[in-house]
């Protein structure tokens, strides 16, 4: 049960936020030094000449992994809360993680079976 | 099995009949297709003699609603009692002697699966309108006879010499009942409007519940009487049944004599409580004079025709005309009883006439007939009893039915009593006539179809002999003295049980039954004289003068229509085609149509399929609902 | 709650029992699956007890009549797709899989009692839906098709979960009975008309509006119908609308009936919107699948005459509209993919009373019933809801009636279509069996359900 005016502190603090990155772009903006020259300008590259194009293709497989890691790695920071509350949720806490676990442990197997995750083919 | 199991049996089986035939009739030999029809005619009409046995009271049958609505529903639903089982007899009954007469008529015929699946269909038609419980049901029969009428009439659409009159004829038909059909439609409305329902025993019901005004009540029977007129043929919407005749014989048979035009008596007497109102009362005389001048008119016409079918016709119209004086005249179950009778012996003569047309390989007109007797002896006995059933031969059908009619009328009004007399005598005559000239004195086609000349095969001659039987006895249904048909009537049909029954005494019924005899007897021996002894023939056409030539002309009824009512349509049409339809239609209405084609072009300009519009779009969208919110607040 | 496990269970299954490369497998899988869920959900009727049970969920009588035709739309769209799916063995198992996923999604949509469980429906409806359209994968227009209904339903989404944090933010509550109740309790006060609740009212209905295609939330349909296979066409048409539908009238029959007031006029605008908008972007449609899109969006249209009117009947009358426009989009869809046209044009269809009259009469009957032609089944439901609205929005429906003149206009235009004569010469077409018995259901539905169904008064 809240109104509009209890909603008055986000507001502020988001107009605070925003105020704040724009204020601060813009100020160095303005109060930076400007010194151009060429090889100041020119793309830094660690003292290396650049070549080539910064896009070139990856093996999609890269991807592929990548996402499947982002994929196991989030269903893991479940286990933070259950862990945090372990002796709290008692038997059937114990039983829905084991659910849970037993449908991310049908997709890996999923994944294994489909060769997702075999480099080369 | 029960009566609820068997009557849709009887509907479904011709039903079935007609979607097979129709289906795969192509492909299904001659035999299987005409077999098939008929059977299930058979079978339907043993089923329905089963049914006629086991009922007592009338039952009803639920099958489903076709629509429900809070305010009223409309079912599909049977109801059997006498009366609609007696027409389903007649209609099966007749129906199978028919199909069977068809097989052997239609026998070289290539539309032959066509012509079975439109029979089949037209039974299944007629015995919905027959049996339904309501007005909706009727209406729907009355609409599927109308169409398999309209297919059957024009059924040699393609024929190369009357192809192009046949289709004309069908159409004839066919918009003439849509007269009549509206004037029904119109008569349903105000009868759903003023009582809510459709249901024959409902609005009987609140008949007397609601009591509606008179002129309400003169409405909704007038409005039904206009619809009867159209399909039952009466003045003045009769002129296309004698034209109906240009469809193949055993149709003219069964629906244009047996069946279908009876559907306007059924109807009149199925809501024979509306009509016994104090306000039905002008239309019951509205009726009774419209079927008095009819029966009249149509038998003077067919003093003067010379082909064989157009005589059946106008007799069938004269002899509707009479049943429809009885209607007027509230006798209901004598107008049953006569349209029984006709049933049999007109049918008969058509079947008759389809047989001596098959002999005479295509021939119609009377003029090249003649001494028939000999070549197709089966055919000229049964014609014989057909001509002197419908003659009102003593003891024969005929005789009761139009005599237990004369009876009323004469208990009516003198008046009414002489001119149907009169129209009997007509009726005798022509009929005679006819025979005589058909089937007396010398040959006068040609050699090649005298070559041909013969006796039509057992198939034709069966029905024939079968209704030739029926035309004899069937008069002592209702024989005076028993009268078990009207007793059979007022047993369980709505309404009829409040009619009072006519009982003549016996001096006048032996009076009223001398006086036909003799009169038929007199067109009997004149005819005879005239056509037989002195071998008098009828002219051609340019000849004749007078009377005779009016007759012959069909009193100019055509013309007449022509130019009354044809005539000023096709001007107004053309006015309004000038002036509706090139002016004013295809600038503003084609103008409409153009716009919203050219709106939809611009519409689908939007769709630019770029996703980024289309987040915008949904942007602007939740814009304008917070927009609509900040206006709304 | 039975179903829903079955459902999802026999869709794991046939994920992995397609390792096996042996389609026939997977569809027998998911067909059985289906069918006993079907069987159970008919089971269920009248009956709340059973074996698995959770809160989230009440399987009401309503719940489980929108669930059955989504589940008999879903397995009509597996059996139609499943030709063109066994020509790639080793993805059979996830096409049906997929499907199988959304429909629980479908069911968690129809049977949720608070909004987060909505939500998850929601998710898991669409998430397979988004992967489904792309299942083309050599035709360019499926990945667009793909990607555009991704980024757009992201973005529908994030508007869904805001409306409902401002609802929550309002109400304090999740539960859309204890919404309703409390708007109910307090609409004398100005708690209940709060401008939080009133925002999130308008944001929910927003997402609600882009999840069904009404204008102008609609862009994506065209594009995403014409890409997406035709089997995937069809399911979105018949379940995702059920859905949509479903929790669209829940939400706001259940949580906000009492703002009807306030959010009506807006739904009244919009409706007209998308009725106007479909037909006008229908008219000059050469291609059929588009023309199906912008059909769709007008029936969308019309069905959110049954949302504003929410009368005792308007769930019922909803489902009706619903479950013949299922049938007859299945079907259409169905024959186009029989017609193996790669542009997809409406002239396509020329000759198809020749080429195969069984596909002609279904395709015939299925627009005859999207145009509202007595008696099928789309004349019982556009006349259901449009009576039903009448008391309350006379000129809305009189103007939808003239709306569905024009719809005439264009279904009547490929029924012609299929009645021409073809230009080029073209071969007879050849029906697989199982299409056979999917049409000829449609067909027999299309042909006597609104006749039926018009007899019973179902909930």
């Amino acid at each position: 049960m809240s109104t509009a005016n209890d909603y008055l502190p986000i507001l502020i603090q988001a107009g605070v936020a925003i105020g704040f990155v724009v204020l601060v772009l813009v100020v160095t903006h303005v109060l930076g030094p400007k010194l151009n020259s060429k090889k100041k300008d020119a793309n830094f590259e660690c003292g290396i000449e650049s070549k080539g194009d910064a896009r070139f293709p990856v093996s999609v497989r890269y991807f592929l992994t990548a996402i499947l890691f982002v994929l196991f790695d989030v269903e893991v920071i479940f286990f933070y809360p259950y862990a945090v509350n372990f002796s709290d949720l008692k038997l059937e806490g114990l039983l829905a993680v084991i659910m849970f676990v037993a449908f991310f442990l049908v997709g890996f197997f999923y994944v294994l079976k489909k060769g997702a995750l075999e480099w080369e083919k | 099995m029960k009566i609820e199991q068997l009557v849709p049996l009887i509907l479904l089986l011709p039903l079935l009949g007609g979607l097979i035939n129709g289906v795969l009739g192509k492909k299904l030999p001659k035999k299987v297709v005409g077999s098939l029809a008929t059977a299930v005619m058979f079978i339907a009409f043993g089923i329905a003699l089963n049914v006629f046995f086991q009922l007592h009271d009338s039952v009803r049958i639920d099958l489903f609603t076709i629509i429900r609505l809070d305010s009223f529903s409309l079912n599909a639903r049977f109801l059997v009692d006498d009366l609609s089982i007696w027409m389903t007899l007649i209609v099966t009954g007749i129906g199978s002697l028919i199909h069977l007469f068809s097989m052997g008529y239609m026998s070289h015929d290539e539309g032959y699966y066509k012509f079975f699946t439109y029979l089949n269909l037209f039974i299944f038609a007629m015995l919905i309108l027959i049996l339904g419980s309501n007005y909706f049901m009727l209406f729907f029969g009355w609409e599927g006879v109308g169409i398999c009428s309209y297919l059957l009439i024009g059924f040699h659409y393609s024929d190369e010499k009357k192809g192009l009159l046949n289709s004309i004829a069908a159409r004839k038909a066919f918009v003439m009942n849509r007269i009549g059909d509206l004037g029904l439609l119109i008569g349903l409305f105000l009868i759903l409007s003023t009582f809510g329902t459709l249901e024959y025993n409902e609005v009987a019901a609140k008949l007397t519940e609601l009591s509606p005004s008179n002129w309400m009540l003169f409405g909704i029977t007038i409005c039904l009487f206009i619809g009867a007129t159209g399909k039952s043929a009466q003045i003045p919407l009769f002129t296309w049944l004698p034209d109906a005749m240009a469809g193949p014989t055993p149709v003219s048979a069964l629906i244009h004599a047996a069946t279908m035009v009876t559907a306007g008596i059924f109807l009149v007497v199925r809501s024979n409580f509306l009509f016994e109102t104090p306000g039905a009362q002008l239309t019951q005389d509205i009726m009774l004079y419209i079927g008095l001048a009819t029966s009249l008119v149509a038998a003077f016409i067919a003093m003067r025709q010379n082909d064989i079918k157009k005589v059946l016709a106008y007799s069938t119209v004269s002899q509707l005309g009479f049943i429809f004086v009885a209607l007027g005249m509230g006798a209901y179950t004598a107008a049953i009883f006569h349209v029984t009778t006709h049933a049999f012996f007109k049918a008969l003569l058509f079947l008759g006439s389809g047989s001596v047309i098959h002999a005479m390989s295509d021939e119609q007109d009377i003029r090249q007939m003649g001494g028939l007797k000999k070549f197709i002896p089966i055919t000229h006995l049964t014609f014989l009893i057909g001509t002197l059933a419908i003659s009102g031969f003593p003891l024969l059908s005929g005789f009761f039915s139009k005599d237990e009619i004369l009876a009323h009328a004469l208990h009516h009004n003198a008046f009414i009593y002489g001119a149907l007399a009169f129209s009997a005598l007509l009726t005798a005559i022509y009929m005679f006539r006819l025979y005589f000239v058909v089937f007396h004195g010398e040959f006068r086609g040609s050699d090649h179809v005298k070559s041909h000349l013969h006796e039509s095969p057992l198939n034709m001659t069966f029905p024939l002999i079968v209704l030739a039987v029926l035309s004899v006895v069937g008069g002592a249904l209702n024989i005076p003295g028993s009268h078990w048909f009207s007793h059979f009537l007022n047993h369980n049909v709505t309404g009829l049980d409040k009619v009072a029954e006519l009982h003549v005494d016996n001096s006048s019924l032996i009076t009223l039954m001398v006086t036909a005899s003799v009169l038929t007897i007199v067109a009997l021996i004149g005819a005879y004289s005239s056509y037989v002894m002195k071998k008098q023939l009828p002219v051609s056409d340019d000849k004749i003068t007078g009377w005779a030539k009016l007759s012959a002309n069909k009193l100019y009824f055509d013309e007449i229509y022509d130019v009354l009512f044809v005539k000023p349509i096709e001007l107004i049409s053309k006015l309004s085609h000038q002036l509706i339809e090139v002016l004013f239609l295809n600038n503003v209405v084609l103008g409409v149509a153009k716009s919203i084609g050219r709106t939809g072009d611009l519409v689908k300009k939007i769709q630019t399929g770029r996703t980024e519009w289309y987040l915008l779009w949904m942007v602007f969208g939740i814009i304008g609902l917070v927009v609509y919110y900040l206006v709304k607040i | 709650m039975d179903a829903l496990i079955v459902i999802f269970l026999s869709g794991l299954i046939s994920l992995f029992i397609a390792f096996a490369k042996k389609p026939v497998l997977v569809l027998l899988t998911s067909t059985v699956g289906l069918l006993i869920a079907i069987a159970l959900f008919i089971a269920q009727w009248n009956n709340p007890v059973t074996l698995f049970s959770y809160e989230g969920l009440e399987f009401t009588n309503t719940a489980l009549l929108y669930s059955i035709a989504a589940s008999i739309f879903a397995l009509f769209s597996i059996l139609i797709g499943y030709n063109s799916y066994k020509k790639q063995p080793e993805h059979t198992g996830e096409y049906i899989g997929l499907l199988m996923f959304s429909l629980v999604g479908a069911v968690c949509m129809l049977a949720f009692t608070d909004m987060f469980m909505f939500f998850l429906g929601l998710e898991i409806l669409s998430l397979p839906i988004y992967v489904l359209a792309g299942t083309n994968k050599k035709d360019l227009r499926s990945s667009e098709a793909s990607l555009k209904y991704f980024l757009m339903g992201a973005f529908a989404t994030g508007v869904l979960l805001f409306g409902i944090a401002w609802t929550y933010g309002a109400t304090g509550t999740f539960k859309i009975q204890e919404i309703g109740d409390f708007i109910y309790n307090n609409q004398n006060t100005g708690i209940a008309h709060s401008s939080i609740l009133y925002v999130g009212v308008l944001l929910i209905m927003a997402s609600f509006l882009f999840k069904v295609g009404a204008a102008p939330f609609h862009f994506w349909s065209p594009d995403v119908y014409e890409g997406s296979p035709n089997e995937v066409t069809g399911f979105m048409a018949a379940v995702v609308k059920l859905g949509a539908f479903g929790a669209f009238m829940k939400i706001f029959g259940i949580a906000f009936p009492d703002l009807h007031a306030f959010w009506a006029p807006a739904l009244v605008i919009v409706a007209l919107i998308t009725i106007f908008l479909g037909n006008l972007s229908a008219l000059n449609q050469i291609h059929f699948k588009r023309l199906l899109a912008y059909s769709s969006i007008t029936h969308v249209g019309y069905a959110l005459l049954a949302v504003l009117t929410l009368s005792s009947n308007s769930i019922e009358n909803l489902w009706i509209y619903l479950f013949g426009y299922g049938f007859s989009i299945i079907a259409l869809v169905a024959i186009a993919k029989l017609l193996n046209d790669d542009e997809d044009k409406i002239s396509a269809f020329k000759g198809l009373a020749k080429r195969n009259p069984f596909l002609a009469t279904v395709a015939v009957l299925a627009l005859l019933s999207l145009a509202g032609v007595p008696p099928l089944i789309g004349f019982f439901g556009k006349y259901l809801v449009f009576a039903d609205a009448f008391t309350q929005y006379p000129l809305i429906v009189i103007i939808a009636l003239a709306n569905s003149g024009i719809g005439i206009y264009y279904y009547l235009k490929t029924v012609i279509n299929i009645f021409q004569k073809e230009e080029i010469e073209e071969s007879k077409i050849e029906v697989p069996a199982i299409h056979i018995v999917v049409l000829s259901i449609c067909a027999i539905a299309i042909l006597v359900g609104g006749l039926v169904l018009s007899q019973y008064k179902l909930l």
